[in-house]
């Protein structure tokens, strides 16, 4: 059992799924702008 | 005789038991359909390089032809990469471009991806090893490829087996979790779908975008991102059909040999046959646990805010564990098997897509966050 490592990896758990959440929030506002963008296009 | 029988008095009781686990594989690929093209191939190898003095593998000075494979595709990651061409030619991210917003639950459900990466730090593995054992909760066998020879683990052989093996058990391991964190009530909500077309513009600017976000904000990803969105830009230009149809078919299908037999150049007795095999195995379980727990608890989180008529069906975050298209048919068929007039494949698709690019970012996160 390595209870220093684990409380370090915490850090890293919390850092890594903040990342991926904004990431993902990122990418997915860009889509919703790019489908504005396309449908007002084709209008 | 020595010079004839010679190589049969140097089998041994651990060679046996990997031929057995071999032949388990073969059995499992032919037998019960789970996962064929990687576990058929992986079992064979285990048989091939766990004979005694394999020439497949090296040894001493004769190079193995294993170990050729193994450093020209796998050490230097490129057959995972490769193989990401080819899936992103195959996904159809169509589900996902029309509600962009499913893409949060594919990140809500790589929890099990850090979660296993603390609890591998709990029972002593190194950071490196734990976040390579992690991200078999991707679900997602070339980005766990790629992260566990990016940091060089010596458990990549294990790591494969429990990747490739969950991922073939979604429908035994998914449904038991969101049924205990769930109420029936919560398994029937209807979700309004309306089909509205994705511009031609959007879909091929979609993988360009996804690329140009993706290595700016989690460089080390890029390679992975890039490969699969490559694919995908492929089969969405429209003016090459015929390298699309060449990156699903003809290079998956290559890659897809190569990959499950030089991993089993990793699954030697001495290297595959210790506590920690199966202390991975276990992790890797927990790890698919806590994705679906993640994706269902999250959905039902966001759910309080929602007012009634446009709650999300719970269940549909689970599909954010990439593991497509399993994921989506699973939680499709347990909503029909619930209400036979819920249809919830085309959200649980578009989870199930995000999901694969969410799983894609966890890795790069991982080779973000952590010093090889």
């Amino acid at each position: 059992m390595n209870l220093p490592l684990f409380l370090d990896s915490l850090k890293i758990l919390v850092q890594g799924m903040a990342g991926v959440f904004v990431v993902m929030a990122v990418i997915a506002v860009a889509i919703g702008a790019l489908n504005k963008i396309t449908t007002n296009k084709d209008k | 005789m020595q010079a004839i029988f010679g190589n049969l008095l140097q089998l041994d009781i651990k060679l046996v038991v990997m031929w057995i686990i071999g032949g388990v594989l073969i059995y499992l690929a032919i037998k019960k359909d789970m996962e064929p093209s990687l576990l058929l191939p992986m079992g064979f190898g285990a048989i091939l390089v766990n004979l005694p003095n394999s020439g497949a593998i090296t040894q001493g000075n004769e190079i193995g032809v294993l170990n050729v494979l193994y450093d020209a595709g796998i050490a230097n990651e490129l057959f995972p990469l490769l193989l990401f061409i080819g899936i992103g030619a195959m996904i159809d991210f169509g589900p996902l471009l029309q509600s962009p917003y499913l893409l949060i639950f594919g990140a809500a459900a790589q929890l099990g991806v850090f979660a296993v990466m603390s609890l591998a730090c709990l029972f002593g593995f190194n950071i490196q090893d734990a976040a390579s054992i992690g991200v078999i909760g991707a679900a997602d066998g070339p980005t766990a490829i790629f992260v566990s020879q990016y940091f060089n683990s010596q458990y990549t052989g294990a790591i494969m087996v429990a990747a490739y093996s969950y991922m073939a058990l979604v429908p035994i391991i998914q449904p038991p979790v969101i049924r205990a964190i769930t109420t029936k009530k919560e398994r029937t909500i209807h979700m309004k779908y309306s089909a509205s077309t994705v511009s031609k513009q959007t879909k091929i600017l979609f993988p360009i975008m996804v690329t140009l976000i993706a290595g700016l904000v989690v460089p080390r990803s890029v390679a992975l991102v890039g490969f699969l969105m490559f694919g995908n830009l492929l089969r969405e230009c429209g003016v090459l059909d015929s390298l699309s149809q060449t990156a699903q078919n003809v290079l998956a299908n290559l890659i897809t040999i190569f990959l499950g037999i030089t991993i089993a150049s990793q699954m030697q007795a001495d290297q595959f046959l210790n506590p920690q095999t199966l202390l991975i195995m276990a992790l890797g379980l927990l790890a698919f646990v806590f994705d679906t727990f993640g994706g269902v608890v999250f959905a039902k989180i966001i759910n309080i805010f929602l007012p009634e008529g446009k709650k999300i069906n719970p269940m549909i975050g689970a599909c954010g564990i990439s593991a497509f298209p399993m994921s989506s048919r699973v939680i499709s068929k347990m909503a029909l098997k619930e209400d036979k007039e819920n249809y919830l494949l085309m959200q649980a698709a578009g989870v199930n897509v995000g999901g694969q690019i969410a799983s894609v970012i966890a890795g790069g996160m991982i080779l973000n966050l952590i010093a090889r």
